[in-house]
């Protein structure tokens, strides 16, 4: 087994500790996720409708910190970037399931993470929709062989963004988190504009 | 300050500074350096995988020079892509590099001496030719203990750029035929 975001460790961690840092991990996302109060499908549906962006602010906040965490981890050598897994890029088939996962986002009002928190808070839509995301995942599974030809359409590799757009690694890395901060901005003014809550 | 006024200012300092650094990640298939070491009559000895070596080539990793200690018609006949022929007493071929990457050599006293010799710092291919043969240019998939498709499919990619051909793909699943793959030196 190996870790999906390899540090550059002089010595061989065994994989019971690996495994260790796998669940502890997963606690404190789960517990922060609870924290933040995205394990109620009601908070979180109000960012469809512009009245709380708080979601969209912390998914916008990990990007940026994992962006930038994992550039000077990579150019100290902490990190070997080479070595995290990236999921390859199928233009079509992922903005239609983009599509699709955005209806579900809205009638469900949880996404497959904060649906495991609200299961573990006991939350009955939480559990619903958990289990919708399991059968979907098995009947996935099954189908896939015969799905192959237009799962695979418009592949584009392991492609990142700065080599799709054949631009410097940390210029791409800025852009971004200016990206990022003006995204939050104007979350902030549409929040103030719709919403109750008045903070960026 | 708000906290929020400070994140804003790490984050948009950490991204300008990113922006004027130089990163040497060129790409996602290989990793870059990565070595064991061990020692040799009490001195110490890096030494560099196959793959990785691979990998530096494949990056077309500056300031490294590859230097191959075989008898000239070995040399000729098949060499590390890049590889320099270096012989005994050669005090030219490659100097102007800061790290060497040296196999083919007969004993361990050879690398003792190389590594007075040459300038800068120098790893020994794990494995020599052999190692190249069998990890880069022939994969054998059946001894292959890959956790996923991707790396699996890097795996020939890496075997197809050296103008290699993978072996015993069939157990895959994988049509090796697909035109994503690049096809390099």
């Amino acid at each position: 087994m190996e870790l999906t975001a390899p540090f550059q460790f002089n010595y061989e961690i065994p994989e019971g500790v690996l495994l260790l840092f796998a669940l502890l991990t997963g606690i404190v996302f789960g517990m922060f996720l609870e924290k933040a109060g995205f394990g109620n499908a009601r908070k979180l549906v109000q960012q469809f409708y512009f009245t709380d962006m708080a979601m969209f602010k912390v998914l916008f906040s990990a990007i940026v910190t994992a962006m930038i965490g994992i550039y000077w981890l990579s150019y100290f050598g902490v990190l070997d970037i080479t070595q995290i897994y990236i999921n390859g890029s199928y233009l079509w088939p992922q903005l239609i399931g983009g599509v699709v996962f955005g209806f579900g986002f809205v009638i469900c009002g949880l996404c497959p993470g904060t649906s495991c928190v609200a299961v573990f808070t006991g939350k009955l839509d939480g559990l619903a929709v958990f289990a919708g995301m399991f059968t979907g995942l098995i009947i996935f599974g099954e189908v896939e062989p015969w799905l192959h030809t237009a799962i695979n359409f418009s592949s584009m590799g392991d492609i990142s963004l700065y080599e799709l757009f054949n631009m410097n690694y940390g210029v791409l890395t800025f852009l971004i988190t200016l990206f990022a901060l003006g995204a939050f901005w104007i979350a902030g003014r549409v929040e103030q504009r719709f919403g109750t809550s008045h903070s960026i | 300050m708000k906290t929020n006024q400070i994140l804003a200012l790490v984050a948009i300092t950490g991204g300008l500074l990113a922006a004027f650094t130089s990163h040497s990640v060129k790409n996602n298939l290989y990793p870059t350096w990565k070595f064991e070491t061990d020692r040799v009559d009490g001195r110490k000895v890096d030494y560099i995988s196959a793959s990785h070596l691979a990998g530096l080539l494949y990056t077309k990793e500056q300031g490294i020079v590859v230097l191959d200690l075989r008898s000239e018609p070995e040399f000729t006949m098949y060499h590390i892509p890049s590889a320099l022929r270096y012989e005994k007493g050669d005090t030219e071929t490659g100097r102007e590099k800061s790290t060497f990457i040296v196999y083919g050599f007969e004993s361990d006293s050879e690398v003792k001496k190389l590594k007075s010799d040459l300038p800068g710092k120098v790893y020994v291919l794990e494995g020599g030719m052999e190692s190249w043969n069998t990890l880069v240019l022939f994969p054998d998939f059946s001894h292959f203990r890959v956790r996923n498709r991707d790396a699996l499919e890097q795996i020939i990619r890496r075997c197809r750029y050296f103008g290699g051909k993978p072996r015993n793909t069939q157990i895959l699943n994988i049509d090796v035929r697909q035109t994503r793959y690049r096809e390099g030196c």
